[in-house]
């Protein structure tokens, strides 16, 4: 297997009035073709920052301090903004977390599909319908012909989560960033959709990254998993390793917080508190304030990756 | 008899327009449902979207009149009920929200929204009032500086545990809980589904619960009802349900669920299509477009809910046959 992306020290920090906010902390991990890796973490643990970053879509307040994103070879940082829009819908693609509200509503979803292979790959409108009809084909529409021409208001949520990506694979991406592809949808709709992706994964050699915090669709679906909190990765293994052997207080919080295999009618395991202000810096681990293992060190000094296994690694003083 | 609340053919058509000068049609949302919960009975009703869940609740609450079919609370008819007994069958039952963000009115203060209810039932006021409140606040893990504070001020899983504190006020017997956890973090859906199961036992709450994720009904739930296009299907007690369904679509939904062990010894049922639309439902068995077991009375005969085995009713013509 070949790496596919590196991310190295990724910092994405946000000037907001009450000061400057560090939404992304030194990320570091990487990517093979035809593998999956999870990103799993609480809302505002800066999953979503982190992909949008890969995308060059940081928005306005947010700036990219320090790091290196190698795609294929090439430091994306350091294209200019024409460089990366040729890479971007093309090489990079990505599945927005809403399908309601990502797609436009004023066009019709043949004319939001046919704008990348027109652009990207300067197919005439009828060369990029005929692709386009295939796309949609291929994504489990059926009737696709009739469908090309409907508008996203004519389409039920697990449609258009299918036009979404029938979009972002349209010029057989070599990265695809999928944020929460399935949060919208039933469970049913849910299985078709990881189905269809993981075949595209395999028949395109394509690297996926899976921003997600369904741990279920963790487990079956990715390689490896980073788990973010607070900005951080606090632990980076291989899915099963990660599960089977959590490192992590956070992690194994999480774990066992699930209703799934607890007792019915018993109370379930909670990790008390909420995640901490990302204004307010604190010395020390990020965690430690809702950790059940803190003691003085935690308080002081922010701990660093340790390997535990290979390959596994975990940002916990109370590893070794 | 100890139901607390029942249902009885319910049904809750919509007129709705196709198209600019298309004739009105009607949206089948709840289209003969029977249901009943048990005092201090948990019942979980689960479902995909559009399958009519939301409508039973809203219709429990009495918000909007059933097309046709009765609800009666205390085995008394909601159309039958004079202005006392209306209003305290109001008060009886509760209603705890999906989106902890557009639930509260971030123009009034905690204080204020959780003391609503005391002043619209003339329950209380001035320093009786302020006192009640404080211990419904501690009741649901807040405390009193969140008193003054504007819900923008707090995260959504207190946002959600402010909301529970207002349906608490008035002492209910039944709350409506549609989907409460489902915007929540992890560790904080955990918190949340502990307090509730703590208020239960409490004070004896029976709950009509709503929710698409099987995992959390299967830890909340007594009973368990799965609704599929505007009908339920399948009924019964919690393990009856989930561990020996008799309806392929509770098979297919227990199967689509990504689990963390991969102890899978069965093949995933992946359902082709989507949901078929209730305007315009298919004749014969609902299910039959994206059943994997569908044969041709299906397509013709409903399947009517029908006791299989003991208190563990399902509609499907060919229950037995499948899954025993």
């Amino acid at each position: 297997m070949s790496t596919l992306l590196q991310v190295k020290n990724l910092t994405v920090t946000f000037r907001v009035p009450r000061g400057t906010l560090c939404a992304v902390d030194s990320v570091s991990f990487s990517l093979d073709r035809e593998e999956t890796l999870a990103i799993v973490g609480e809302s505002g643990c800066g999953k979503s920052v982190t992909a949008y970053s890969i995308m060059g879509l940081i928005p306005s307040p947010g700036k990219i301090a320090a790091g290196e994103i190698v795609f294929a070879g090439r430091d994306l940082l350091k294209l200019d903004g024409e460089e990366m829009r040729k890479i971007r819908g093309d090489r990079i693609a990505m599945i927005f977390q809403e399908p309601m509200t990502s797609l436009n509503p004023v066009l019709s979803i043949g004319n939001q599909i046919m704008e990348g292979l027109r652009l990207h790959r300067g197919l005439s409108r009828r060369e990029a319908r005929e692709v386009g009809i295939g796309l949609l084909e291929q994504v489990g529409i059926g009737s696709a012909k009739g469908r090309f021409d409907e508008y996203p208001h004519q389409m039920s949520g697990g449609m258009r989560q299918r036009v979404m990506i029938a979009m972002s694979i349209a010029c057989n991406p070599e990265l695809l960033i999928a944020d929460e592809p399935t949060t919208a949808l039933d469970v049913t709709i849910q299985a078709q959709i990881l189905e269809l992706m993981d075949r595209l994964k395999s028949k395109n050699r394509m690297g996926l990254i899976l921003i997600t915090h369904d741990l279920g669709i963790v487990a079956e679906r990715s390689h490896r998993t980073a788990v973010m909190y607070a900005g951080k990765i606090v632990e980076y293994g291989p899915t099963r390793e990660l599960f089977h052997n959590p490192g992590h207080p956070y992690t194994e919080g999480l774990l066992r917080s699930l209703p799934q295999d607890a007792r019915p009618g018993q109370p379930l395991h909670t990790i008390p508190g909420s995640v901490p202000d990302l204004l307010v810096r604190q010395p020390g681990c990020g965690f430690c304030n809702r950790c059940p293992a803190k003691d003085w060190q935690c308080e002081t000094a922010e701990p660093e990756m340790k390997e535990i296994d290979s390959g596994h690694f975990v940002r916990c003083w109370k590893v070794r | 008899m100890n139901d607390l609340i029942t249902a009885t053919s319910l049904v809750k058509h919509f007129p709705v327009k196709t198209g600019r000068f298309g004739k009105p049609q009607l949206l089948k949302a709840v289209d003969g449902v029977d249901l009943r919960v048990g005092k201090g009975e948990t019942l979980g009703v689960a479902g995909e979207s559009g399958c009519g869940k939301s409508t039973v609740a809203r219709l429990l609450m009495g918000l909007m009149p059933p097309t046709s079919g009765t609800i009666a609370y205390e085995g008394k008819s909601l159309n039958l009920m004079d202005r006392d007994e209306r209003l305290r069958f109001r008060k009886s039952v509760q209603m705890i929200f999906q989106d902890p963000f557009s639930s509260l009115n971030p123009r009034m203060r905690v204080g204020d929204i959780v003391g609503e209810p005391f002043t619209v039932h003339g329950l209380a006021a001035g320093a009786r009032k302020r006192e009640l409140v404080l211990g419904l606040l501690a009741k649901v893990g807040l405390s009193e500086e969140h008193f003054y504070r504007y819900p923008h001020e707090f995260s959504g899983g207190q946002r959600q545990r402010i909301g529970i504190a207002r349906a608490l006020a008035v002492s209910p017997k039944l709350l409506i809980a549609d989907e409460p956890v489902s915007a929540l973090d992890i560790s904080i859906q955990a918190q949340i589904i502990n307090l509730l199961m703590e208020l239960k036992r409490e004070h004896g709450l029976s709950f009509f619960f709503i929710t698409h994720d099987l995992s959390v009904i299967r830890h909340l739930s007594d009973r368990i009802a799965i609704m599929y296009l505007g009908k339920v299907v399948e009924t019964g007690t919690r393990d009856e349900v989930l561990d020996r369904f008799l309806h392929p679509y509770t098979q297919a939904l227990l199967s689509a669920v990504p689990r963390i062990a991969p102890d899978r010894t069965t093949a995933r049922i992946v359902l082709q299509g989507d949901l078929p639309s209730p305007v315009d439902p298919p004749a014969g068995c609902p299910f039959h477009t994206r059943c994997p077991y569908v044969e041709d009375i299906c397509r013709t005969d409903p399947p009517p809910l029908e006791e299989k085995e003991a208190a563990h009713l399902a509609a499907c013509h060919f229950s037995t046959k499948l899954f025993r």
